[in-house]
């Protein structure tokens, strides 16, 4: 390899491998990197904190800390030849001899302007020290002697680097009055605001008075402001939008803002740099940590109460969720109490404030809402009269919302239509329009309206609320007026074609409650009852019967519930949980025993079984156990044989005959001793000839044919129920076969035998049935002449 | 086989030259990293807000300027970060000398005008501010009196209703300053009507 090319590569090795080492870091976000915010130097809560620091001891502490030991008699090596400080600063520089004070032994009578200078180097009588001079003019002027002490660090002659440093180093400590406005614009200092008492009481002084005339001022805070980069126009202008009082006040004392250069090179210079409000800040950060507090939001030590310090009052904070509301205000920062003791004490805070610009804004979720009229604040409980004034950069720190109007939702699930100072909960937009109302909506957190009470709800008839609370329901029927809706199956499947919407107890408790609960069985204006089953509403067709106390609705509302038609004649119920069917007679509810026994009592081919709440069939009194009429029942301890005769008396049998007769379900139930006890046992046994209603029939093989014996026999009148599942012929039979195979014509009552086949077929052919009958019923029926 | 000392010897000086460099680096790039000089210079992360505290310890920067103190105690007596501003040179016509004024804000909100400026480089009592506010052939004019801060002279902050400007749209403003030796004229800021 060519031997040029090898050491033109090494030298460019070497080269790159230096070069990239110490190439300077990415300076792109350099403003970022410092942290130093143009519009925001410092905060309001530090810059104007007096107690930050305690007593003057502690500031004494702190100089003693800072200021570097002391050469008071200038004893030390000058570093010029042979020469200690004082002989170099009286024999080269031509200054002034020792003693040579630091700050921390400084010491100056205010009243006669003698220093530790002219009186032996330290303390004397007559004399306040340095710290209580900054003390002092913190207290009075209600700034934070931090500022003083960062101030005086960056405006005087090195007094915090000087180890012998010379009375004319304190002269104008504070670079006040002190401009280059003399002849030829030299320096044109005012000697009578010279020396460090004056110096640090006039600053603290014009630092306060910037604070309460700020709006006269060349910079303020809430607005842009153009600031030159350096001393020299010629650097050019940044527009900052400076955000407090505290950094406009830095601005007017030393009106430029540091460029990045300037930043990047601190402690150092750069081009087109100014330093001021650059050394401010980093000197602070070294000294005294953060410029900024967590937030807006304040409180002491000693004091638990929080305020939100706007446009120079402190308004006091009764509920936090104002504080959560504006995250971009951010958090709670604490400061001295004798800070907030100066700052004059506004309302409690609200959700209402307004800034330099006179705009009300309402605020929540970091959003400020505008007013347009004070009427709309009147309507949100505010007052025009009473906002807190902040800020104009505290209020544009919140993003500005839509326009406030009278309807709001909320995060929650909530809506509400606000007037008056109330907040009414909205049902749904039906309702709304249904009270004649229209409004646009914004979305807000629901903690954002806890300060309103409640109005009475805005809610359309014949929906149901829920509460939010405790999950209760209430049926509205109108406006005003709300009932309690049970909680059932039976419910929920008469009512799902309700609109069911929640609302808050708070809401509901405002309304009429009814104090009756809608749960088994309503009731309309005219008198018509219906139960509550699975399957909706079904008529009662005789209420009597259940002896319930149903629940008075309109009639519109009854025709919107789920369900048609009715109950069965006799009502069947039974529960969700039990399979139990009852028969609800006489007010009772007997158990039934077989399903086959329902057409006997219902008397339909397709009888209905209400499922309804267990509350209604808890509220119908329990009877015995129903068995169907006309019925065969023993008890397993006794041979004797009943016929149940309606569903409450049984008739004892001596022989089966009659039951057969009569057409009797000849299956024999067993029931238990207890339940025959409820039953009435008659005293007579069952005979064939019977009365139904009024009139008289007999059994025979299975049917009741209408008939009245003669001879003074008495029939025995069965129950209605009985007789329902009796066969009946109102016509009785032309013949009748008794049980020794004779066939007799029947003759008004009387049997006629006939003598042989042939006549009884010549006889049958002009008409009339045949039928047999049993012994005993045959034995009711006297025997006439025989026919041949 | 002839041999080119004299070449060979130009490689070696060469050799000799990066050698040392590279030594003379490595060497710095120790000591750099021990005292933390470039490229090792620490980047301090910014502090947290609220984080407030009351640091007794003096600062490397305090220390360095303490020990530049130390080696030119002549500097005792000189700050140059205290952004003096340089003191007008220029002369006009008039015979007073050219101050630069600027004009920090010029604007209109809530129905309300407002105009702010200073004198940058001129701390000076009696001067007089006259804001001028035009839009074609409009124009208001606003005087204002001086207030004196340590470097500098602001014209008091001016604010009137919108109402005295009698016609809509783009409004330009200039400041000027006048005193019995010192004139100037600020930037031109706009504002809409």
């Amino acid at each position: 390899m060519n031997r040029k090319l090898i050491l033109a590569f090494a030298f460019v090795f070497t080269l790159s491998f230096f070069g990239s080492v110490f190439l300077p870091p990415n300076n792109a976000n350099a403003t970022n990197a410092s942290g130093f915010d143009p519009g925001r130097i410092i905060d309001d809560a530090i810059f104007y904190d007096p107690g930050s620091m305690g007593g003057p001891s502690n500031i004494q502490n702190f100089l003693n800390a800072h200021v570097p030991a002391c050469d008071t008699w200038g004893t030390q090596p000058s570093g010029y030849g042979n020469l200690n400080n004082a002989q170099y600063a009286q024999q080269i520089k031509g200054w002034p001899g020792p003693p040579y004070v630091c700050l921390n032994n400084y010491y100056e009578n205010p009243s006669t302007g003698e220093t530790s200078f002219e009186k032996g180097g330290g303390a004397f009588s007559g004399g306040v020290s340095a710290a209580q001079i900054i003390y002092d003019a913190a207290q009075t002027y209600h700034i934070n002697p931090k500022v003083l002490l960062v101030m005086l660090r960056k405006e005087s002659l090195n007094l915090f680097s000087d180890s012998w440093p010379m009375k004319s180093q304190y002269k104008y400590a504070m670079g006040y009055a002190c401009p280059d406005s003399g002849p030829g614009y030299s320096a044109n200092c005012q000697s009578d605001k010279a020396g460090f008492y004056k110096q640090m009481t006039y600053a603290a002084w014009q630092l306060r008075y910037y604070y309460d005339h700020m709006g006269s001022y060349n910079y303020a805070p809430g607005q842009w402001n153009t600031i030159q980069y350096s001393p020299d126009p010629n650097c050019g202008t940044k527009d900052v939008y400076i955000q407090n009082y505290a950094t406009a006040s830095l601005y007017i004392y030393t009106p430029y803002t540091p460029n990045d250069a300037a930043l990047n090179s601190y402690p150092g210079t750069a081009p087109c740099g100014a330093y001021g409000n650059r050394n401010f800040y980093f000197f602070w950060q070294e000294w005294f940590g953060s410029t900024m507090t967590n937030g807006n939001f304040v409180r002491s030590p000693d004091d638990a109460t929080v305020y939100l310090v706007g446009d120079k009052v402190k308004y006091p904070i009764a509920d936090t969720s104002l504080i959560g509301a504006a995250p971009a205000l951010g958090g709670i920062g604490f400061v001295s109490q004798s800070y907030l003791d100066n700052i004059p004490t506004g309302s409690l805070l609200s959700r209402f404030i307004h800034g330099t610009d006179g705009t009300i804004y309402f605020y929540d979720s970091n959003i400020k809402l505008p007013f347009d009229s004070c009427a709309m604040v009147s309507a949100y409980g505010g007052n025009c009269g009473s906002v807190a004034e902040l800020t104009q950069s505290q209020v544009d720190k919140l993003s500005t919302g839509p326009l406030m109007t009278k309807g709001m939702k909320t995060k929650g699930g909530r809506t509400y239509y606000i007037d008056g100072g109330v907040k009414k909960e909205v049902f749904d937009d039906q309702s709304l329009s249904a009270a004649g109302l229209s409004v646009g909506y914004n979305l807000l957190s629901d903690a954002a309206f806890n300060y309103l009470p409640y109005g009475k709800p805005i809610v359309r008839k014949d929906v149901i609320t829920q509460s939010r609370q405790d999950q209760t329901r209430k049926l509205f029927t109108d406006d005003t007026t709300a009932y309690p809706l049970a909680v059932s199956q039976a419910v929920d499947d008469t009512f799902s074609q309700f609109t069911m919407g929640q609302l808050d107890n708070q809401s509901i408790d405002l309304l009429t409650i009814a104090p009756k609960t809608v749960n088994s069985s309503v009731v309309d204006e005219t008198g018509k009852t219906y139960v509550i089953t699975r399957d909706g509403k079904k008529l009662v067709p005789d209420p009597s019967s259940l002896g319930i106390s149903p629940v008075v609705l309109p009639s519109t509302t009854i025709a919107k519930l789920n369900g048609t038609g009715s109950l069965s004649t006799v009502s069947l119920l039974k529960s969700y949980d039990n399979a139990t069917v009852y028969v609800i007679v006489g007010g009772q509810k007997r158990p039934l025993v077989a399903m086959e026994d329902l057409q006997s009592i219902t008397g339909e081919s397709q009888s209905y079984i209400g499922w309804v709440t267990n509350d209604l069939i808890n509220s119908i009194p329990t009877g015995n156990i129903i068995v169907g009429a006309g019925r065969l029942v023993k008890t397993p301890s006794n041979a004797t044989v009943y016929m149940t005769d309606g569903y409450n008396n049984l008739i004892p049998m001596s022989t089966f005959d009659p039951a057969k007769d009569l057409g009797i379900n000849m299956d024999i139930r067993t029931i238990s001793d207890s339940i025959l006890a409820k039953y009435t046992v008659d005293s007579s046994v069952l005979g064939s000839y019977v009365t139904c209603g009024s009139t008289n029939y007999i059994g025979m093989s299975g049917t009741l044919y209408k008939m009245t014996l003669s001879g003074g026999t008495v029939p025995r009148v069965l129950q209605a129920q009985t007789c329902n599942v009796l066969t009946k012929n109102e016509a009785a039979p032309g013949f009748v076969r008794t049980p020794d195979g004779t066939i007799n014509q029947l003759t008004s009552g009387v049997l006629h035998p006939i003598g042989s086949w042939a006549k009884y077929v010549e006889l049958s052919a002009n008409g009339g049935i045949t039928t047999g009958v049993t012994r005993s019923t045959a034995s009711l029926l006297p025997t006439g002449s025989a026919i041949y | 086989m002839k041999i080119n000392t004299k070449h060979n010897s130009k490689v070696k000086v060469i050799a000799i030259i990066v050698a040392a460099c590279l030594v003379a680096g490595i060497i710095y790039l120790g000591i750099a990293f021990v005292n933390h000089y470039a490229p090792f210079v620490e980047k301090k992360q910014p502090i947290e807000s609220g984080e407030q505290m009351t640091n007794l310890e003096r600062s490397d920067a305090e220390k360095q300027k303490t020990q530049q103190l130390l080696d030119n105690p002549a500097s005792k007596t000189e700050n140059n970060q205290t952004d003096k501003p340089n003191a007008p040179t220029e002369t006009t016509p008039s015979g007073k000398q050219s101050v630069n004024v600027l004009l920090t804000n010029a604007s209109i909100t809530n129905n309300n005008v407002h105009a702010s400026g200073f004198v940058t480089n001129l701390a000076q009592e009696g001067g007089e501010c006259t804001y001028v506010f035009t839009n074609g052939s409009s124009t208001i004019t606003k005087k204002s009196n001086t207030l004196v801060n340590p470097t500098s002279t602001t014209c008091e902050a001016v604010t009137f209703s919108s109402d005295e400007l009698p016609v809509s749209g783009t409004w330009k403003v200039v400041l000027s300053y006048s005193s019995s030796n010192a004139t100037g004229t600020s930037n031109t800021k706009e504002f809409t009507k």
